[in-house]
């Protein structure tokens, strides 16, 4: 079975093949023998081509969070379908958050013509304001999180109409 | 101000959350005194609600509200039989509004008396206070008279000068003009911004100290009169003026320079009549000099390194202040000893400017070891939002040097397993790898300065292949009805 991983910054195809010693693991010309054992908290034993290693491995949502050499990684989880299908859309017609915090200006309503540049609202995150700015002339489509909303990183906040096509 | 204390403290209200709050009532359970903590229903499940005798949930629509709300406080402590108030730090430490309800309501308000908040609440009148007292000020200006007088008495600080905030402190609303064209402009924004923040638009202007250290003195003073310090506290890891990094002693200050400092925070204490617990800040010029930056009438977030050299306990001694007894100790009778850093791991992503960054706590485990101290209000399962301020705890090294402590720290920092939310521990660990760091030459901007060295470096081959196998088998021991020893599966499975 084929998984795609993205990881310090990167995208990376793994697959794993059960052989008569265990299982190896895939990465495009590279194989590598692997074992993990549960040592019960979180904790795991890996095993990586004979060398032992201390990690600690938690699942939540599409993401696997693990603690190894000193650190912690953050690895997603890639469907592949919703990859293919995200290629293909226009998202350039909304504007989605950096970063979480909440809305502490709302500049515009739906409707309203925008010049480029122009702040269509501000956010703020930990004490740091943001201004997000029309990337674009057009009319304000939808202003997704009113005054005083809070939102996660990658929301939507503000959308502009499409442009017509020319 | 000798006044006879009616009862002794015997149950505390703790109007806090989070870390402060867990170690607040720890104190309360070494000293034998019963702990009520009030929460909102979005900190249901946290440690602070288990760790205390009692918990009061105060309603309110967001969960900043409930621990702002004076009238709702006030009427769980009446409700808990409790007969005091600590504020943490934080929320209502710092509102003398708050701490004067509290004596009103009969209730004793562990930290300094509402007048002292108040002055040191206003930073006009605080820095006025202490520039009377004969303690050294930054060149400033306030707005009065027209506004193209007040323009002129700030160009004539000469620029860089950094606007701040009247009611402001902590390093909110403040920002940098490095020429005449732009004060207007960020004088209007700045004043915005506090008017919104603070509902205080007061702004006021001082000279702006390039690649200043920040050097913060603790000073304790009881209601008879008597003030010490305990020594001070190197700040000056900071991004977005916010501490990061804090440790004592300071390696930069020498015997003679150490003295002067704390002698005139003191001095700054016995001045405006202080009270129990606080920090007066002080800014170093690289060509040496200090100046009075305000001061902090509360127990400090960074309050544990002092603990870890003097072997006291802050919030114990500020119930005693606040019980009416006197310090059980003079200034010369403190040793201080070894070194101790603090680091403050933060829900933040320093690789996008230390954006926060949101998650669940997914699995836990303090570091251990001789000198270590985590302090966290943290349990598993927790949700991580952008509704409360990013710290997520305290990592504090004691070491019998400074060396030491790093070298402590630094592993400490690769032995926390915090999994589930992106934070910031790794890159803590290279701050204090970094040779500058060890050499000691701090000042405000050193994570700007050496950004590119502090950087994600790229992962090894072997750690990349370690990540992705531990990934890559959890996932399919997730996913496959495995047999042995696949079925041994780990908390993530629930």
């Amino acid at each position: 079975m084929k998984q795609v991983f993205h990881v310090a910054g990167s995208r990376i195809e793994a697959l794993l093949m059960p052989v008569s010693e265990g299982t190896d693991l895939v990465l495009g010309e590279r194989r590598h023998r692997v074992a993990l054992r549960a040592l019960g908290d979180g904790e795991y034993r890996l095993e990586v081509d004979g060398v032992a290693h201390r990690v600690w491995i938690a699942a939540r949502g599409d993401a696997i969070h693990v603690h190894a050499s000193g650190r912690s990684w953050t690895v997603g989880v890639v469907d592949e379908l919703a990859e293919t299908a995200a290629a293909g859309g226009g998202a350039a017609d909304t504007a989605e958050a950096p970063m979480p915090g909440t809305v502490v200006r709302v500049h515009v309503a739906p409707g309203e013509p925008v010049k480029r540049g122009q702040t269509l609202m501000v956010i703020e995150s930990m004490k740091m304001e943001t201004a997000i700015v029309a990337w674009r002339d057009g009319v304000v489509g939808a202003v997704h999180r009113p005054l005083g909303a809070t939102f996660d990183r990658k929301a939507p906040l503000v959308s502009l109409e499409p442009e017509p096509k020319s | 101000m000798i006044e006879k204390m009616p009862m002794p403290i015997r149950k505390v209200l703790i109007a806090n959350r989070g870390e402060i709050a867990v170690r607040v009532a720890h104190t309360l359970r070494t000293l034998g005194l019963q702990s009520v903590v009030i929460y909102h229903a979005s900190d249901t499940l946290s440690l602070a609600v288990r760790e205390a005798d009692e918990a009061i949930e105060i309603p309110a629509a967001t969960g900043v509200a409930a621990y702002l709300d004076v009238e709702a406080i006030l009427a769980a402590a009446r409700r808990s039989g409790a007969d005091s108030i600590h504020p943490g730090y934080g929320f209502l430490a710092e509102n003398a509004d708050f701490a004067a309800a509290v004596d009103a309501a009969g209730l004793r308000f562990i930290g300094p008396p509402p007048e002292v908040i108040r002055l040191m609440g206003d930073k006009i009148r605080a820095r006025e206070c202490v520039a009377q007292a004969g303690f050294p000020i930054t060149p400033s200006a306030t707005e009065n008279g027209t506004a193209s007088e007040f323009v002129e008495r700030v160009s004539a600080i000469g620029f860089p000068v950094l606007i701040k905030a009247a009611a402001g402190g902590g390093g909110r609303g403040m920002r940098i003009v490095r020429s005449a064209d732009a004060l207007e402009g960020e004088l209007e924004a700045a004043r915005r911004e506090a008017e919104r923040s603070f509902k205080d638009g007061r702004v006021y202007v001082e000279r702006y100290v390039e690649r200043p250290r920040h050097i913060e003195v603790q000073v304790l003073s009881d209601r008879h009169g008597t003030h010490v310090h305990l020594g001070e506290r190197e700040c000056s890891v900071q991004r977005r003026f916010q501490k990061l990094i804090e440790e004592t002693p300071s390696a930069s200050l020498d015997p003679g320079e150490r003295e002067r400092l704390c002698e005139t925070a003191v001095g700054i204490a016995r001045a405006v009549g202080y009270v129990n617990a606080g920090t007066v800040e002080f800014i170093f010029a690289p060509s040496g000099g200090f100046h009075f930056l305000e001061m902090n009438t509360r127990l400090q977030v960074e309050h544990p390194v002092t603990e870890m050299v003097t072997g006291l306990d802050l919030v114990a001694e500020q119930i005693r202040v606040a019980d009416g007894e006197r310090l059980s100790f003079r200034q010369g009778d403190l040793p201080s000893r070894g070194h101790a850093i603090e680091c403050r791991i933060c829900a933040e992503d320093p690789q996008q400017g230390h954006t926060p960054t949101t998650g669940e706590v997914a699995l836990l485990r303090p570091p251990t070891g001789p000198g270590i101290r985590f302090d966290s209000g943290l349990c598993s399962g927790q949700r991580i939002t952008p509704a409360f301020d990013s710290m997520l705890a305290k990592l504090v090294a004691h070491g019998s040097e400074r060396g030491q402590a790093i070298a402590r720290m630094r592993q400490a920092l690769r032995d926390l397993v915090l999994l589930g939310v992106d934070h910031n521990a790794a890159y803590l660990e290279r701050v204090l790898a970094h040779p500058a760091f060890a050499a000691a030459k701090l000042h405000t901007h050193f994570l700007e300065e050496h950004r590119e060295e502090l950087a994600l470096p790229q992962p090894s081959e072997a750690e990349r292949v370690a990540v992705i196998a531990s990934a890559a088998l959890a996932t399919r021991r997730a996913t496959l009805d495995a047999p042995e020893p696949y079925a041994a599966m780990g908390p993530w499975r629930n």
